[in-house]
């Protein structure tokens, strides 16, 4: 038999549905950290993230006979863990919709203060749609189309979001004094 | 861009985006990893896994490659019923379920409510055995060959569901089913729930989904006892995966049973104890799970 590491995602999905008692623990490994960083990212809160990603692997280990191969394992994976991410936040704050937060408060900004946890609180400020659509493309990497795949929308929608989501976080990250925390451009 | 394979992505290509004047994109890239996921989460889902497969093995071994007889998937169950004669098959499966249903009978009147004792898990144990046991004694002799049959149709039937359920349970009226509908073959069980109320009933199950579990940690509730339990819930149409669980409510002991569609949508009823022995009894609520 071949050794599980040699081989790739779709083979070793399709093993697991066939039986394979091994092969989703390999998938499990290999994809594991990735899954983690996206529900982190996705709930901003630990907890909740680790909620979440135990129900995503749960959810593809149950599943993985639904998997139709017309798209990546991966983004298979990133589309059940940000929709178990969705979950999770909304049965904490069922009545919270994220797209409504306010924009953040005006902060009295000094040169000192930390560039990365500017932008991390500017991403939490944006609506969850561009949110999740910067998180996939700027951060997790995917491409617009893998994107679109993952949230169920069309690539212009992803675009736009994305184009908007950044303009909205470069005009948080000004200070209201016009000075920029860091200049993004 | 396509993903990479092995789980890990290169920084993204140039170009799968229009341009961003904003510097936005880059800053965001720039922020670091959150860092591999913690140990202790790891351990937990690993162990959550290991549940799930210690519940699917029986019913889709990787037969293929390891040289299992039937492969779980790979009988032909109309060439298999025209080998068994049928009639006889009918027969002697009446004469078993007959013998199942005064040894029910018989040891429902033996335990008073039918369930012994009043504590959790334990109190789900008949006197005299599983139900399973109870109709293999009671068939008896050459009923034994022809029940086992019946299960192993029924199990190879469950076995065409890819979703590892029992949604295809395709019954002939063998031991412990209901007469007016399918039973799931193999519901999953899971340790008990512990006391609950009918009002938490769709969150504890939501809680018993996600915690942390060890696949050593016993039930209590036998197989024979959960599908006892789930022949007494009349909508069993459409799911795809079926659990049971045992429970307390104040002092009696329950049986909470819940399933869910491949879509999320699920349903939770909870049962008296006495449904491990008594599959006539009524669910004393039920609550539709979140998705």
């Amino acid at each position: 038999m071949d050794a599980l590491t040699d081989l790739d995602d779709a083979t070793l999905l399709s093993r697991h549905a066939a039986g394979d008692p091994d092969a989703f623990g390999e998938l499990f490994r290999r994809h594991r950290d990735r899954m983690w960083a996206l529900a982190l990212r996705t709930t901003r809160d630990p907890e909740i993230a680790s909620d979440a990603v135990q129900d995503a692997f749960l959810n593809a280990f149950r599943r993985a006979g639904s998997f139709r191969g017309d798209s990546q394992v991966t983004t298979w994976l990133h589309r059940i863990t940000v929709n178990a991410s969705l979950d999770r936040l909304r049965r904490v704050r069922p009545t919270s919709d994220l797209a409504d937060h306010d924009p953040v408060e005006p902060r009295d900004r000094h040169h000192s203060v930390d560039v990365r946890l500017d932008v991390q609180a500017a991403l939490a400020q944006i609506p969850e749609g561009q949110r999740l659509a910067l998180t996939l493309v700027d951060m997790h990497g995917l491409s617009v189309a893998e994107a679109a795949s993952v949230l169920g929308v069309a690539e212009g929608t992803v675009k736009s979001r994305c184009s908007r989501g950044r303009e909205a976080m470069a005009a948080i990250l000004v200070s209201p004094h016009g000075h920029d925390a860091e200049d993004p451009r | 861009m396509t993903p990479s394979d092995d789980g890990h992505r290169s920084a993204p290509s140039p170009g799968t985006d229009d341009v961003d004047p904003t510097g936005i994109r880059d800053l965001l890239r720039s922020l670091p990893e959150p860092g591999p996921m913690p140990e202790d989460l790891v351990r937990r889902i690993e162990t959550r896994l290991a549940v799930e497969l210690a519940h699917r093995r029986p019913e889709a071994p990787f037969g293929d490659e390891r040289g299992t007889p039937h492969g779980g998937r790979v009988v032909d169950l109309g060439a298999e019923r025209t080998r068994r004669r049928p009639g006889r098959t009918v027969i002697i499966l009446g004469a078993a379920a007959a013998g199942l249903l005064v040894t029910a009978v018989t040891v429902s009147d033996l335990l008073g409510s039918g369930v012994v004792g009043g504590a959790d898990t334990a109190a789900f144990a008949p006197a005299s055995g599983s139900a399973d046991e109870e109709g293999s004694d009671a068939g008896g002799g050459a009923a034994d060959e022809e029940q086992a049959d019946a299960q192993e149709e029924r199990a190879e039937a469950a076995g065409d569901d890819s979703s590892g359920g029992a949604g295809g349970a395709a019954d002939e009226g063998g031991a412990g089913v209901a007469a007016d509908g399918a039973v799931p073959a193999d519901p999953l069980i899971l340790p008990s729930l512990g006391p609950l109320d009918a009002d938490q009933l769709a969150q504890r199950v939501d809680d018993a989904m996600t915690a942390p579990a060890s696949p050593a940690e016993s039930s209590g509730l036998t197989a024979a006892q959960a599908k006892s339990c789930w022949s007494a819930v009349a909508d069993q149409d459409g799911w795809e995966e079926w659990y049971a669980a045992p429970a307390t409510l104040g002092e009696q002991p329950a049986v909470v049973l819940w399933a869910r569609q491949g879509d999320g949508d699920g349903h939770a009823w909870l049962m008296p104890g006495e449904c491990a022995v008594n599959p006539s009894v009524q669910p004393l609520a039920d609550a539709v799970l979140p998705r």
